[in-house]
């Protein structure tokens, strides 16, 4: 019995490891640090961890609880349930779209996994010392030469491996076997995170590779990583993309934690898992994602190329971290393993992505689990198309990463914390966190919660507005894939808010009829 | 590497190990069955 016990706790943080591990901690989380000012980052990254992710990732679990238990488990019905006003459906637009938006190009970038897993197993990535290579074999692979390029003979291999990588999320979820994966996982994130610790061993043990040029060794490469540059904490973008990253790789803030956690019984332990999530999460991006692609980048490439490659904070991973496999025993072996198990880290968040979307049209249609997965796909299939075909300098990929995965996260954040702490009201707030904890949460998070937290996403939304926002505007109206992309997205928004406003009129029919009529 | 910079990797470190260790501490140590991530939870619309 006792053993039992034991390996069920031990599945729960298995599970909780297979959740919190991703593309955001391994790849997004080194690329963001270089572009944003190496170890200055760090600080607001800490700041932004402890002021908003914990806080809103506690959040997030209690209002999906609660929201569960008036019978709704999509972000636009369950604010609709947590204030009974009707505009405030309205507010679950953002926790609709970001995941959704989110899995059109995660699901690319999963499917680069799976195409190195199998370029590193049949010896087409062993392609020696120079990281000059590494940089063509990537540019080729994703067609960032030309929009379009992958759409013909040489970029086969890419999408034959997308669309492997886009079927399968959809069967899994079709098919509702998630828990199958679930298992899997159990298995495969610890081996990922063995396979992260031989990296970082390796890594912080190549000493200077290249005698000719002293200066890229692994202690220069730690210092770029963790040196503390403070001139570029005045920087709003820089701030922005801390919260951005944190709300990204916890997951928190975009409606996802908001669906899972409305299908938990009343008294189950909410924070404990909230906070082991998180935590676990940071173990995975700091230790082993801080201390592998940045100093491995530097190392190989130095300082300078670092912040210009591709412009493309997701693409870093793949630049540096082939090279330390070819100086690996095994390497070839260790190269597929690791870009394989980073698949399946990837499948488990992109599946999840997905929850969000089903849970509201099912619920605001009234149509079973396959209809909904067959109308998701048909969109989401649109928006990865959009992506693969603009692909020169992965310009849509970025917008979206950029618009999306940090800027929209940033709002629908800032409105679920508003929400919970001045409309849900603070004090029943943490009461309802509170239920079936292990320990509470301590007081004054709640003050954080009701002031620090919205202040302080308010503030560097402002400073970013004022010293950068113009930039991007600028970026926009300059490239025409920029524009193009967001275009769609505020197509997709539109298109979104239509859908909540007719599963409204459906709601307010259910109300009429009372509590058994309740979705 | 400066002094600062490895005052932050000890400092980030520590502080990712401790809040690490902590929680899978009370998850050894509390009631079972009621704790979750989001791959474990049943979303119970599966069945048609």
């Amino acid at each position: 019995m006792a053993s039992e016990n034991w390996g069920s706790k031990l599945g729960v943080i298995l599970a909780v490891a297979g959740s919190a591990v991703g593309l955001g901690n391994f790849l997004r989380f080194p690329g963001q640090a270089v572009a944003n000012g190496g170890g200055a980052f760090m600080i607001p990254y800490f700041i932004s961890f402890l002021l908003l992710g914990i806080p809103i990732c506690w959040l997030e679990w209690a209002l999906g609880r609660y929201g569960g238990r008036q019978g709704h488990n999509s972000p636009p019905g369950i604010f609709y349930t947590l204030s009974r006003h009707p505009s405030a459906k309205y507010l679950g637009v953002f926790a609709i779209l970001i995941p959704m938006v989110i899995y059109m190009y995660y699901v690319y970038i999963e499917s680069w996994c799976l195409g190195y897993a199998f370029h590193f197993l049949k010896g087409t990535l062993s392609l020696g010392k120079d990281p000059a290579a590494y940089g063509v074999f990537f540019e080729q692979y994703v067609g960032m030469g030309a929009n379009g390029s992958l759409f013909s003979g040489t970029g086969m291999g890419t999408l034959f491996f997308l669309a492997i990588a886009f079927f399968l999320n959809f069967v899994l979820v079709y098919r509702g076997i998630t828990k199958g994966i679930e298992a899997f996982c159990k298995i495969a994130m610890p081996l990922l995170l063995f396979c992260a610790v031989i990296i970082l061993v390796r890594v912080l043990t190549l000493g200077t590779p290249d005698p000719l040029l002293p200066n890229q060794n692994v202690f220069n490469g730690l210092g770029f990583m963790w040196n503390p540059d403070f001139s570029r904490l005045t920087e709003g973008k820089v701030w922005m993309a801390a919260a951005g990253q944190i709300f990204f790789s916890l997951s928190v803030g975009f409606g996802l934690i908001l669906t899972y956690s409305s299908y938990v019984k009343k008294d189950d332990d909410v924070v404990l898992s909230g906070l082991t999530a998180s935590s676990t999460n940071e173990f995975s991006e700091v230790i082993l994602g801080g201390l592998i692609t940045i100093p491995a980048a530097y190392i190989f490439l130095g300082a300078a190329p670092i912040e210009k490659i591709a412009g493309s904070t997701l693409g870093l991973g793949f630049y540096t971290i082939p090279v330390v496999f070819n100086y690996m025993h095994f390497g070839q072996f260790f190269g597929f393993l690791w870009f394989f198990l980073l698949f399946l880290a990837a499948l488990t968040s992109s599946i999840s992505m997905l929850q969000p979307a089903i849970a509201f049209i099912e619920q605001a249609f009234g149509v079973g689990r396959k209809a909904s997965v067959a109308g998701l796909g048909v969109v989401t299939a649109f928006g990865t198309l959009a992506v693969i075909y603009l692909s020169k300098n992965l310009a849509a990929l970025d917008t979206m990463d950029f618009w999306v995965g940090t800027a929209f996260i940033y709002l629908s954040a800032t409105v679920m914390v508003i929400f919970f702490s001045w409309v849900f009201g603070i004090e029943k707030g943490l009461v309802e966190a509170n239920r079936g904890a292990s320990f509470p949460i301590p007081r004054w998070v709640g003050f954080v919660m009701k002031y620090v937290t919205p202040l302080y996403l308010i503030a560097i939304f402002c400073l970013w507005v004022y010293n950068s926002a113009g930039a991007y505007v600028q970026a926009a109206l300059e490239n025409p894939d920029v524009l193009v992309t967001l275009i769609g997205l505020g197509l997709l928004f539109l298109f979104i808010l239509i859908m909540i406003k007719l599963a409204g009129k459906r709601w307010a029919k259910t109300d009429a009829r009372g509590p058994e009529g309740a979705l | 590497m400066t002094f600062a910079g490895t005052i932050m990797l000890v400092v980030s470190v520590g502080l990712v190990l401790t809040l690490t260790m902590f929680c899978f501490y009370k998850i050894f140590t509390e009631k079972p069955h009621t704790h979750h991530a989001p791959i474990d939870i049943e979303t119970k619309d599966t069945e048609e």
